[in-house]
C-alpha cells in the first residue's frame, strides 16, 4: 500500500471553541488571583492554555491559540490596559517573547499530536487490510469472497458498504448493513461507474446525488463494483488509498477462484470424456461382433454357395439368425438405456410379477437352448408396473448370469415388507467390488470395464419403478415397492 | 499330382467367428485348425506347422501382438490379422511386428479369401528374380528400367526403389514405417509426409489416371498396397 502524505489536522468548529475557552480560562485565573500572582507568571498560564488545546486539538488550534492569548494578554495584562497598545518597553520584549514561544509551542505540540493520531489510523487499516487477506485466502466462493469484501470496506469506510453486480440494472448482492434495492441516486452513480470503468465519487454532504462512492473492480468480468459510504475526518485520505488496496485484493482473489473453478471444470469435462469414449468402445465392441459373424457368414453362403454341404449352410444361416437376436437384444438395450436416461416414466398397469419371470426365461431360453433356469415362484399379489421392462430387467439378469455366472441359474419370487423381491442367483462367485459398489451407487451408465449394458439396464428399470438393484446373499436382488391403490 | 490343401489356423475368441471361418474356409479349398487364446495359438502353430495364420487381436489372455511376435522369433509362416475398422494404431503395430496383411471387423469372405490367395503365393526359389509385372507396368530391377505399354518411364532413384517395393510383393500392404526405413533409412521412419509427396509423383509418371490410382493404392492411415492381379 502507497504511503498517503501526511497531512496536518485542518481547523475545527469544536478547535475554535477549545481555543476560545483555554484562553478565556487562562485569563479568568489571572484576573481572579492577579493580587496574589506574580506578574512573571502570567504568560507561564496562557502559555498552558495554548499546550492544552495543541495536544488536544492539533496544531492549527495550537497557533489560533497562540495568536489569541497574545491578544488577550495585550489587551487586559499590559499597561495602558484594554488597549492593544503598549507603551513599556519591556512589555514590548516580554510579549514578543511569549508570541514565539506559545506559537513553538502550539504547533509542536500540535503537530506531534496530529502524527500520532495518524500512526493510530494507519495501524487500524493496516489492521482490517490484514484481516481482509487472511479471510480471502480462505474463502472457496465468490459470494463468501463478495460478503468478505463487504465486511471489511465498511470498517474501512466506517459506515455503510455494498458491492453491486451490473445485469440489467445494477443490483446488491451483497451488503452491510443487508440492503435488497439501491436508492436511485446510488444506483445510477454504480451503473456510470461499471459503464465508464471509473470511480465514481458520492456526492457532498447535504447536496442531492449518490450516498455512496462507488469503485469498479478489475475482476475480469467488468461488472462488479464496490460502495461505501462518504469518508471524512483528518485520515480521509489513508483509507481512501487502503480501499483502492482492499479493491485490488479482491479482484485477485476473484480472478484466482474463477481460475480453480474452470480447472477443476476442465478435469470434470475430461474425466467424463474418457467415461463415455470407454463406454463406446465397450458398446461398439458389442454390436460389431454380431455383425461380423452375420456379413461373414452371409458373404460365404453367397459366394461359396456351391462349395458348402447342406449341412455347412444351415449352420451358417443359424449362425446368422443367432447373431441377428444378440444384435436385437443389445439394440434393444441401448434404445432402453436411451430412453431411460431421459427420466421418461413407465407406464404403469397392474402386472402379475410371476407371469413376467416366467415369460423372461422362456424367452431366455428361446434365445440361448442350452441355457436352464430353475424357477422358484411365491404367490404374489399384482403390482403396478411396466411389464415389458420388468421381462427386460429379468432377462438382462438371467442373461448375466449365463454369461458371466456359472450354472445354474436360479430365479426367485417372494414377499417381503412394503414390496416383492425378485432374485437371480447362480453357482458362481458374484461380482466384483467394482460392480457391486457402482450397484450401490448413483451412477446411471456402466463403467467402463463393465462389458455391455445389461446390468445397467436393469438397474434403470429397478429405479424407474421405485425399486433397486443390489447384490446380495449371493443373488442379484432387485426389490420392487408396492404401489398404493390409484 | 494335385497340391495339398492349404493348413489355415483361425485364433478368435468368439466362437461364432470360428463357425463361419471354419465352413468358409473348408469350402474354398483349406483345411483348419482353431485356437480361442494365444496359448493354444502358439501351441498350434509350433505343433502342426500352419501354412497360414488368420489372428484376431483381441484374445482373452494376452494381447494378439504378443502372439505374432512369438511366432515370428522362428517362424515365417504368414499371418493376417483381423481387427476392427477404427484401430489404425494396431494395425500398423502387428504389421510392423511382422503381420503380413490385415482385414477390418466386419468383412465380407471375398476379401478374406483375396487376401490369403496374395499370402498362400509361392514364394519365390533360388534366384530372386529382377523382372516384376504391375498391371501395364514391367519393371526391370537390374537394368532400372520400367516400361509401361513398352514405352520407357523416366523415375528418379527413390521413385524406382519406391516402386520396386511395392512391386516386389504385390497386394500385401507395406506400412509408411516399412517403406521409409528401407528406402530412406531409420532416421526417416517417421517422415510420413515426404514420403506421401513421393508416392503422388510416383503416381503422376505411372498411372492413367493419378487422381484414381489403380497401381498403388492408399490404406488410409497405415500405408500402401501394390495393385495385384487376380
Amino acid at each position: 500500500m502507497p504511503e498517503p502524505p501526511f497531512r496536518l489536522r485542518g481547523p475545527t468548529v469544536s478547535g475554535a471553541v477549545l481555543a476560545a475557552v483555554s484562553v478565556a480560562l487562562a485569563a479568568g485565573i489571572v484576573l481572579a488571583w492577579q493580587e496574589k500572582l506574580p506578574a512573571t507568571t502570567v504568560p507561564l498560564i496562557f502559555l498552558m492554555a495554548v499546550l492544552v488545546s495543541a495536544v488536544l486539538s492539533g496544531f492549527w488550534v495550537g497557533v489560533a491559540t497562540a495568536a489569541a492569548a497574545f491578544f488577550v494578554m495585550n489587551f487586559l495584562f499590559t499597561e495602558p490596559f484594554f488597549t492593544l497598545q503598549v507603551s513599556r518597553p519591556q512589555d514590548i520584549v516580554t510579549l514578543g517573547v511569549f508570541l514565539c514561544a506559545a506559537g513553538l509551542v502550539g504547533s509542536l505540540a500540535g503537530s506531534l499530536r496530529d502524527r500520532a493520531e495518524a500512526a493510530r489510523t494507519r495501524a487500524g487499516t493496516l489492521a482490517i487490510l490484514s484481516a481482509f487477506s487472511a479471510r480471502l485466502a480462505e474463502v472457496d466462493t465468490r459470494d463468501a469472497a463478495l460478503a468478505q469484501a463487504v465486511a471489511h470496506l465498511s470498517a474501512l469506510a466506517g459506515g455503510d458498504a455494498v458491492a453491486v453486480v451490473l445485469s440489467d440494472l445494477p443490483k446488491p448482492v451483497a451488503a452491510m448493513p443487508a440492503l435488497a434495492e439501491l436508492a436511485v441516486p446510488d444506483a445510477q452513480a454504480a451503473e456510470r461507474c461499471l459503464r465508464s470503468g471509473r470511480v465514481e465519487h458520492a456526492s457532498a454532504e447535504g447536496w442531492q446525488g449518490a450516498a455512496l462512492t462507488f469503485l469498479p473492480v478489475p475482476d475480469g468480468t467488468g461488472l462488479l463494483a464496490l460502495g461505501h459510504c462518504r469518508l471524512s475526518g483528518a485520515d480521509t485520505a489513508q483509507r481512501s488509498v487502503a480501499i483502492s488496496a482492499l479493491v485490488e485484493q479482491l479482484a485477485l482473489a476473484l480472478r484466482r477462484l474463477d481460475a480453480s473453478l474452470s480447472a477443476a471444470a476442465a478435469r470434470q469435462d475430461a474425466e467424463a470424456e474418457a467415461t463415455r469414449s470407454a463406454l463406446l468402445a465397450s458398446l461398439s465392441h458389442d454390436l460389431r461382433t454380431p455383425l461380423a459373424t452375420i456379413l461373414g457368414a452371409a458373404s460365404t453362403l453367397t459366394e461359396l454357395h456351391d462349395g458348402l454341404s447342406p449341412a455347412a449352410r444351415a449352420d451358417l444361416l443359424a449362425a446368422i439368425s443367432q447373431e441377428a437376436g444378440r444384435l436385437n437384444l443389445h439394440v434393444t438395450n441401448l434404445l432402453q438405456m436411451t430412453r431411460l436416461s431421459r427420466s421418461i416414466l413407465p407406464r404403469l398397469e397392474w402386472v402379475d410379477v410371476n407371469d413376467i419371470a416366467q415369460s423372461a426365461v422362456a424367452r431366455w431360453q428361446r434365445a440361448f437352448p442350452h441355457a436352464a433356469c430353475q424357477c422358484d415362484l411365491a404367490e404374489l399379489p399384482m403390482i403396478r408396473a411396466e411389464g415389458g421392462l420388468l421381462e427386460q430387467m429379468l432377462f438382462n439378469l438371467l442373461d448375466n448370469a449365463r454369461k458371466h455366472g456359472t450354472a445354474p441359474v436360479t430365479l426367485r419370487t417372494g414377499r417381503v415388507e412394503g414390496g416383492l423381491t425378485l432374485a437371480v442367483a447362480d453357482a458362481g462367485s458374484g461380482p466384483a467390488k467394482g460392480l457391486r459398489d457402482w450397484l450401490e451407487g448413483g451412477q446411471m451408465w456402466p463403467m467402463a470395464e463393465q462389458r455391455g449394458l445389461g446390468l445397467a439396464v436393469a438397474k434403470c428399470i429397478a429405479q424407474v419403478h421405485g425399486g433397486r438393484l443390489q447384490w446380495s446373499d449371493g443373488a442379484f436382488r432387485v426389490f420392487l415397492p408396492m404401489q398404493a391403490d390409484p | 499330382m494335385t497340391a495339398a490343401r492349404p493348413l489355415v489356423l483361425i485364433v478368435d475368441d468368439e466362437p461364432q467367428i470360428l463357425r463361419f471361418l471354419v465352413h468358409a474356409l473348408s469350402a474354398s479349398g483349406h483345411d483348419t485348425l482353431t485356437a480361442a487364446t494365444a496359448a493354444q495359438a502358439e501351441t498350434q502353430v509350433a505343433t502342426r506347422r500352419p501354412d497360414l495364420v488368420i489372428l484376431d487381436l483381441g484374445l482373452p489372455d494376452a494381447d494378439g501382438k504378443t502372439v505374432i511376435e512369438a511366432i515370428r522369433a522362428w517362424s515365417d509362416v504368414p499371418i493376417i490379422v483381423l481387427s476392427a475398422r477404427d484401430q489404425e494404431m494396431e494395425k500398423i503395430m502387428s504389421l510392423d511386428l511382422g503381420a503380413d496383411d490385415f482385414v477390418g471387423k466386419p468383412f465380407a469372405i471375398g476379401e478374406l479369401l483375396a487376401r490369403i490367395r496374395v499370402c498362400l503365393r509361392p514364394r519365390r526359389e533360388g534366384e530372386p528374380s529382377t523382372r516384376f509385372r504391375l498391371g501395364p507396368l514391367e519393371i526391370d530391377a537390374a537394368e532400372h528400367r520400367v516400361l509401361r505399354d513398352r514405352e520407357p518411364v523416366h523415375l528418379t532413384p527413390k521413385e524406382f526403389e519406391l516402386l520396386l517395393a511395392l512391386a516386389e510383393t504385390p497386394g500385401r500392404v507395406l506400412t509408411h514405417r516399412q517403406l521409409l526405413t528401407r528406402i530412406w533409412g531409420p532416421a526417416h521412419a517417421d517422415d510420413v509426409p515426404y514420403l506421401r509427396v513421393f508416392v503422388g509423383q510416383l503416381r503422376q509418371k505411372i498411372e492413367f489416371n493419378p487422381g484414381s490410382p489403380e497401381l498403388i493404392l492408399t490404406e488410409p492411415g497405415i500405408g500402401y498396397r501394390a495393385f495385384a492381379a487376380r
